[in-house]
């Protein structure tokens, strides 16, 4: 074997690609062909560490190309996967890179926490555990354009709050806001929304419900009402329904609801003034 | 036409196992599995030659990619739940490990891998790719699934010295 030949097969058990093979060396054909193998896969490489993902190998087939492109392979699906998690598909999961699939699901198990726990921060009363304003609205809407109709809307209002507040203190008046949310929530089916939407205000949608349903609903609220722990504090609450048919008429129901709450609310100081008028000397 | 076939495929021919193997189980050697598939390439490209047998694998994954797709899969309209499906069938049933590189529906145009195939990891290196059956199944699939045809190529596999078939499915027509 001539020394150029010798140096070449040197170069290369020492890891390095030679720059040429001289043409009249022995094995000449054979080195070029090498050479060119070897650059194309260290070119390849390189790429491949510097992020691109899209290059193709064309080259002929071997344990090392095919592990080359399994590589790559793995980190086009690893891409993939990262832009579903990305549009919001928290189900993914990688299996196939050792420690490091260990740290992605992790990452993925915690964001989806995270996200979790957003979302019902940015939709539920803190105070209740009942659905908030922004939840409610949307919802409203949401129901307003699909075909569950007749929906029924309830209002209520807790009387004597502020009292309740002044008098008492503010943790009596937030023990009085939740048990007015229990009593709503126990009076309505669990697929009902039920939600929080002002300081001392409720509101329930109930889907596919005429306005005989949602009154039963109500007497349903009145029972609980009447059957409350007469010890501690007591809650009352003036209520109001209505009934939408159609998408165009959500707003009308949730109006009448609140109109009617309003005249309850009326009544009840009505009574009182007359009960207390009775009694005064 | 129907009437007179003797072989008009239905998921019925797949078995009751339970009640058939109730000792050996539904599962058998996957070398049991190549030797009839290898045997019939054999037999079907010797008589009708490479160009039919060819087709007649890409028309039997196919057919079984429909079959697939209607008792398996079942009707879905979310990829990202098509795809969950279909890779935990794959793995299931031990078909193989299905990974998605590009899906890219609304430019019709998908490619995905399968490592660990069921019909040619570990097979002798050749001048050519085989999954000619898979390229069927796959392509069944994801008629079966967006409504639309698509043509559907090897253009990685074991065979040619890769270590995960990749296939890439464009959307004709």
């Amino acid at each position: 074997m001539d020394d150029r030949t010798v140096q070449i097969l040197e170069e290369l058990a020492s890891g390095r690609i030679p720059g040429a093979v001289p043409a009249d060396c022995e094995y000449a054909a054979e080195l070029g062909r090498l050479v060119i193998y070897l650059t194309a896969l260290h070119q390849f490489t390189l790429v491949l560490c510097q992020g691109d993902l899209s290059q193709k190998l064309d080259l002929p087939g071997g344990p090392v190309v095919g592990s080359l492109k399994a590589l790559q392979s793995s980190l086009r699906y690893l891409t993939w996967q990262t832009k579903q998690i990305a549009a919001g598909d928290f189900s993914q999961r990688v299996d196939f890179m050792g420690d490091f699939s260990t740290a992605f699901n992790t990452m993925v198990e915690r964001l989806d926490a995270a996200r979790t726990r957003l979302v019902h921060l940015s939709t539920h009363d803190s105070l209740t555990g009942l659905y908030n304003r922004v939840y409610f609205d949307a919802e409203f809407e949401r129901l307003s354009r699909g075909r569950g109709f007749p929906v029924s809307i309830i209002m209520a209002d807790i009387n004597g709050l502020k009292q309740a507040n002044d008098q008492q203190g503010h943790v009596a008046g937030d023990l009085l806001i939740k048990k007015a949310a229990d009593i709503l929530s126990a009076a309505v089916r669990s697929d009902d929304i039920v939600a929080r939407i002002g300081g001392d205000e409720f509101a329930v949608i109930l889907p596919q419900t005429d306005i005989d349903t949602a009154r039963m609903a109500i007497s349903r609220v009145w029972k609980c009402i009447t059957e409350q722990d007469k010890k501690g504090l007591q809650v009352s609450l003036a209520i109001g329904a209505g009934t939408a048919t159609d998408g165009e008429s959500m707003q009308a129901a949730f109006k009448d609801a609140d109109d009617r709450m309003y005249q309850d609310k009326a009544e009840l100081k009505r009574q009182a003034a007359a009960v207390s008028s009775a009694l005064s000397p | 036409m129907e009437k007179t076939r003797k072989y008009c495929f239905s998921w019925e021919h797949l078995g009751d196992m339970k009640l058939g193997r109730p000792n050996l189980g539904p599962h058998a050697r996957l070398e049991v599995y190549r030797l009839m598939q290898f045997c019939f390439r054999d037999v079907i490209e010797q008589q009708y030659g490479t160009e039919a047998a060819d087709s007649i694998f890409y028309n039997a994954g196919y057919l079984a990619g429909e079959e697939f797709y209607k008792n398996v899969i079942g009707e879905t309209t979310d990829l990202n739940e098509f795809v969950r499906k279909l890779q935990s069938a794959l793995r299931e049933l031990g078909i193989g490990i299905l990974r998605v590189e590009v899906a890219d529906l609304e430019a019709g145009r998908l490619v995905v891998t399968v490592s660990e195939d069921l019909d040619c990891s570990g097979l002798p290196e050749s001048s050519y790719e085989i999954c000619t059956y898979d390229e069927g199944f796959i392509s069944a699939l994801l008629k079966s699934f967006t409504g639309k045809k698509f043509v559907v190529k090897e253009v990685d596999c074991w065979c040619t010295g890769d270590r995960t078939c990749r296939f890439e499915a464009l959307a004709s027509g």
